[in-house]
C-alpha cells in the first residue's frame, strides 16, 4: 500500500521541479583555456555572473571566444588571427577610478569574487593579457569611465592602435563611453566584461536601479531579479574596503 | 563515443542539475549558485570527469555536498516559512489544491535539517537506493535511511489531522 505521505512528497517534488525552465547554459561559457587555476576560477566566476546578466541567454561564443572572420576584418588583430587560442588566456583585472589597479579576481565563492591584491606579479599578467577586461569601480559619486588594458590604465577608451596592441578587437568601439556614461550618469558602479564580440555593461545606478548594455552594440538586455542579485553580489566585493571577500 | 566535451555536458546535465538544486535549495536564486558553483569545480576536473561513466551523477554528489556544507551570506540568510513567496506555478486543472499543496511541502522541506532534505529529494525525486545515497552523502547506508525515517516523520507530523478536542475537559 502506497504511503499518502510519500505519494504527496512525490508529487510535490516533481512540481516544483517543473516550475519553470532553469536558467542554465550558465557553465557553457567558461573560460577554458586559462592556464592557471585561480584565473580560470576567475574567469568562470566573472563569466556567469556576465552570463545571468544576459538573461540566462547566454551565448556560449561570447566567453569561449572564436574570433568571426567579419570582426577580424573590422578590427584586424594578427596574434590573435595567427592564434586564437590566446585570446582564452585573459587576464582580469580591476581598477578604482582613481587609476590604481585595486586586484585581480583570483576565486569564486558562493556568488561573490574574491580580489587579490594589486602587485607587480598582476601587473605583468596583466600586461601579458591577450583581452582587456574592464571592471570599473567608482570609489566616489560622479560618472567615470576607467578602463584597465593591460597594465595601463586609461581614463577613455583606448585608441584603435591600443587596442589592437593589446589585443582586443572591440575594445576601441566608439559606442562604449557614451554608454557607460548613459549607464552611470550620476555615479553608481558598474561591471564590464570585455570580449572580441562585444563588452556587456552591467551597471548599478543611485537607488539600486540596475540597468545593462552591450557596449559593442548599445543593445539594453532586460534586467532579470537574478541578475539583479548577482550583479549587486558581484559588486559587493569589488568594493575597495575587501568587505566582499568571500 | 568521444568524450562529451564540457558545454555539451552543460546542455544535457545543466538543467537536470538546476532543478535538483532547486529541490535542495528550496529556491532558484540559491539553486543556480549551487549550480554555478558545481560547475567550476567540475569543470576544473573536467579531464579526469569526462572520462567517467556517469559525469552527472559526479557533478550531482559535487552539488550535493556543497549544498550541505554551504555557508550562507549573511544578506541572504535562510529564513524558512510555511509561507513561501513561490514562483507562480504553471496553468493546470487543479491549480488552486497543487498550489497550495506545493507551497505547503516546499514550506515543509524546507524546514528539515539540510542532511534530511537531501536524503528526501535523492530518494523520492532522485530515486537512488539507499546505498546510492549513502554515497553521494558520504555516510552509511543505514545512516541515510534515518535520515529518511526521520524526514519522513517530520512530514507525517504535519499531515497528521489535528486531534479532536471532542471529549476533553
Amino acid at each position: 500500500m502506497t504511503d499518502p505521505v510519500e505519494e504527496s512528497l512525490r508529487r510535490s517534488l516533481a512540481r516544483q521541479a517543473a516550475e519553470r525552465d532553469p536558467v542554465i547554459d550558465l557553465g557553457a561559457v567558461l573560460a577554458r583555456s586559462a592556464r592557471r587555476r585561480r584565473t580560470r576560477r576567475a574567469a568562470a566566476g566573472v563569466a556567469l555572473a556576465c552570463a545571468a546578466g544576459l538573461g540566462g541567454t547566454v551565448v556560449p561564443s561570447l566567453l569561449n571566444p572564436e574570433p568571426r572572420p567579419e570582426t577580424l576584418a573590422e578590427n584586424p588583430v594578427p596574434s590573435v588571427a595567427e592564434d586564437p587560442k590566446r585570446l582564452q588566456r585573459r587576464v582580469l583585472a580591476a581598477v578604482g577610478n582613481d587609476g590604481r589597479l585595486v586586484g585581480s579576481p583570483t576565486s569564486v565563492g558562493p556568488g561573490v569574487i574574491g580580489l587579490s591584491e594589486a602587485g607587480p606579479l598582476l601587473a605583468g599578467r596583466a600586461r601579458r593579457a591577450g583581452t582587456a577586461v574592464v571592471i570599473d569601480v567608482p570609489r566616489e559619486g560622479g560618472a567615470t569611465w576607467t578602463m584597465s588594458v593591460g597594465a595601463q590604465t586609461l581614463d577613455r577608451p583606448p585608441s584603435e592602435a591600443e587596442a589592437r596592441a593589446l589585443g582586443s578587437a572591440r575594445a576601441s568601439s566608439p559606442n562604449a563611453r557614451p554608454i557607460a556614461e548613459q549607464l552611470l550618469p550620476g555615479g553608481g558602479r558598474a561591471l564590464a566584461y570585455g570580449q572580441p564580440q562585444g563588452v556587456l555593461g552591467v551597471a548599478v545606478l543611485p537607488g539600486g536601479v540596475l540597468a545593462t548594455a552591450d557596449i559593442a552594440t548599445g543593445a539594453r538586455p532586460v534586467p532579470t531579479p537574478e541578475m539583479a542579485s548577482l550583479a549587486l553580489r558581484v559588486l559587493r566585493a569589488l568594493e575597495p574596503d575587501g568587505s566582499g571577500s568571500p | 563515443m568521444p568524450d562529451p566535451s564540457f558545454e555539451e555536458f552543460v546542455a544535457v546535465s545543466g538543467p537536470r542539475l538546476a532543478r535538483y538544486a532547486r529541490l535542495l535549495a528550496g529556491d532558484w536564486a540559491l539553486a543556480e549558485d549551487l549550480v554555478q558553483d558545481t560547475l567550476v569545480t567540475v569543470h576544473l576536473k573536467w579531464k579526469r570527469v569526462q572520462k567517467m561513466d556517469h559525469p552527472e551523477a559526479y557533478a550531482k554528489k559535487v552539488l550535493t555536498r556543497r549544498f550541505l556544507s554551504w555557508k550562507r551570506l549573511r544578506s541572504s540568510k535562510e529564513a524558512p516559512s510555511g509561507l513561501l513567496a513561490d514562483r507562480p506555478a504553471p496553468a493546470a486543472p487543479d491549480h488552486g489544491i497543487a498550489s497550495a499543496e506545493r507551497d505547503e511541502q516546499a514550506g515543509m522541506l524546507a524546514a528539515l535539517p539540510r542532511r534530511q532534505r537531501a536524503v528526501l529529494v535523492l530518494r523520492y525525486h532522485e530515486d537512488m537506493p539507499y546505498e546510492q545515497i549513502a554515497e553521494v552523502l558520504g555516510c552509511t547506508a543505514s545512516t541515510a535511511r534515518v535520515h529518511a525515517a526521520n524526514g519522513i516523520a517530520a512530514l507525517r507530523a504535519v499531515h497528521a489531522p489535528a486531534p479532536s478536542r471532542e471529549g476533553a475537559t
